[in-house]
């Protein structure tokens, strides 16, 4: 069955990107930001596809089922925080793009600041920290394929056809289409699985939700609707993922694409509704696989799930109906390729933007459009060989990749209000290296994973690196108030 | 961005993950869960009505 509904959807898919180019892409700007003019639908659609990866059915789900509720707060909180960013720094940040013509983020950073090295810092950064972030993704996809019957190396050869070719197309406008069609797909195919689990699985077993609370209270995991992540490992986890909205330029780019205000808001209000069902129900999936684990299925493979909580999505869809299985496997996929190839356009323009465009005064579009291919195929195959050779830092770089781009976050809220100046710059370098570099080093001292889920002094690490960039960023002003503090004394 | 608003959203959302666990040991099992959804709700509500207003002052 599952070939079959892949199939399906590679060829769907490919039809809407190729339909895409029908909307017309001449210059730089309608091939990365659709020359600001992407409708309110498709730009939240894309806005929720590139957000949501397949973390969502295969990590939260796992967190849920072997840790609980506590899994449900860290998702809300990303969510409850981007809708705060696109509310409040969000409409300036759209307003400052289509006035300054802004295409990147990291092109954005250096025209806040007045000082090109900035972004071309920040571009590399990207590039460090995105690309393992994007094999980690194909990895995904080509661990799905090969638990379903095709090898490892064919799922990685087909991801990296699919993502080169749903790219290259039509730029930002496949893979808005085709995002929209994947969101609608995952969203779909997550409902699908919950409306079966509630309606058919726990039945089966004479679980109600009288039952399912009672199971998830008494688990073997201790009470699961219970806090079960302390409040250090809670900030830990959810520091990098409060500051997303910012700090992430495939969705900081995002930003600058609605049409108008009105697309805008459609924009945040669909996102909003999206990911606060999406949420909900893959959060619900752990949760009532668990309860429904506690009583129908053997204690060992039950316990094995909770240390092994990738494995819980695989063995729920074990027991669904063959196509329910295999259109939510292909919503994994989906998820996945949704946030890959915006991640490397984004990147891709990046390269194309501040180490071309802004570098000459007249640019050639021609030489724009093949640097922009050369970048989107070489990053895409270079995630390719990450993802078929799997070093081990490559998977540590992909963890680490949420914290390092922290310090962004007091660079870009400072950059949008206040008035640049050349020591400002300065510091904004000097907090993006500091942060960078502090992510590295105690990544190397202490492991990536223990970065990103332990405490130094006391205090989570991803806070802590959100503090020492914030006050590095704030130095500047706190020379002005004691400077105004200095002459009002004297 | 009105400062108001940037202050009331930065207390929102840390009070938003950290008063569960200030008051777990009162609250306990499903309140913490009902607490999560229902004021992630009205946040998101809150939101689209401040969105309205930060619009007219960009």
């Amino acid at each position: 069955m599952f070939p079959i509904v892949f199939t399906l959807y590679i060829v769907f898919g490919t039809i809407i990107a190729l339909l895409s180019r029908r909307l017309g892409v001449k210059t730089t700007a309608d091939y990365f930001v659709a020359s600001y003019r992407l409708g309110g639908f498709l730009a939240s659609m894309t806005y929720a596809a590139t957000t949501y990866s397949a973390f969502m059915m295969l990590g939260l789900v796992g967190y849920s089922y072997a840790t609980g509720v506590a899994s449900l707060g860290f998702e809300l909180i990303y969510l409850v925080a981007t809708v705060g960013f696109l509310t409040l720094v969000g409409p300036r940040m759209w307003r400052l793009a289509r006035e300054r013509k802004w295409i990147t983020p990291s092109e954005m950073l250096s025209d806040l600041y007045a000082w090109r090295p900035l972004g071309i810092s920040i571009a590399l950064i990207y590039m460090i920290s995105l690309i393992p972030y994007t094999a980690a993704q194909l990895k995904g996809i080509s661990e799905v394929a090969s638990s379903l019957g095709l090898s490892y190396e064919v799922g990685v050869v087909i991801a990296s056809i699919v993502l080169i070719t749903w790219i290259i197309l039509a730029g930002i406008w496949s893979v808005a289409t085709t995002d929209a069609y994947q969101g609608i797909l995952m969203i779909s195919s997550a409902i699908a699985l919950i409306v079966w689990t509630a309606a058919f699985l726990l039945p089966s077993k004479g679980i109600d939700l009288a039952k399912a609370i009672n199971n998830l209270v008494n688990s073997s995991s201790g009470n699961l609707l219970d806090l079960t992540w302390s409040p250090e490992f809670f900030i830990s986890m959810s520091t990098p993922w409060i500051f997303f909205a910012i700090t992430n330029p495939h969705v900081v780019q995002r930003i600058y694409m609605p049409r108008d205000e009105r697309s805008y808001k459609v924009m945040v209000k669909y996102f909003a509704f999206y990911g606060f069902t999406y949420t909900l129900i893959t959060v619900s999936l752990g949760l009532l696989f668990r309860a429904y684990a506690s009583t129908a299925i053997d204690p060992m493979i039950e316990h094995a799930l909770v240390r092994e909580r990738d494995s819980v999505t695989p063995t729920f869809l074990k027991l669904a109906h063959p196509l329910i299985a295999s259109v939510v496997y292909t919503s994994i996929i989906a998820a996945a390729i949704s946030t890959a190839n915006s991640i490397v356009l984004t990147v891709a323009s990046s390269i194309t933007r501040d180490l071309y465009e802004r570098r000459i005064s007249v640019p050639n579009q021609r030489v724009s459009r093949a640097v922009t291919t050369i970048s989107i195929v070489s990053l895409t195959i270079v995630a390719a060989l990450a993802t078929y050779y799997r070093p081990a830092f490559i998977v540590d770089l992909s963890v680490l990749s949420s914290v390092m781009l922290i310090p962004l976050a007091p660079i870009t809220i400072i950059g949008v209000y206040s008035k640049p100046s050349r020591a400002k710059s300065y510091f904004a370098l000097t907090s993006l290296l500091v942060g960078c570099g502090l992510t590295m080093a105690l990544a190397i001292i202490k492991g990536p994973i223990r970065v990103l889920r332990e405490t130094l002094m006391g205090i989570p690490i991803s806070l802590l690196i959100l503090v020492i960039s914030t006050i590095i960023m704030l130095l500047p002003l706190l020379k002005q108030w004691l400077n105004v503090f200095h002459s009002k004394l004297s | 961005m009105k400062k108001s608003y940037a202050i009331l959203f930065a207390l929102t959302t840390v009070l938003y993950g950290l008063l569960p666990y200030a008051l777990l040991r009162h609250w306990g099992g499903l309140a913490v869960l009902l607490f999560w959804v229902s004021s992630a709700l009205l946040w998101i509500i809150f939101s689209l009505i401040i969105l309205e207003k930060e619009f007219k002052g960009v």
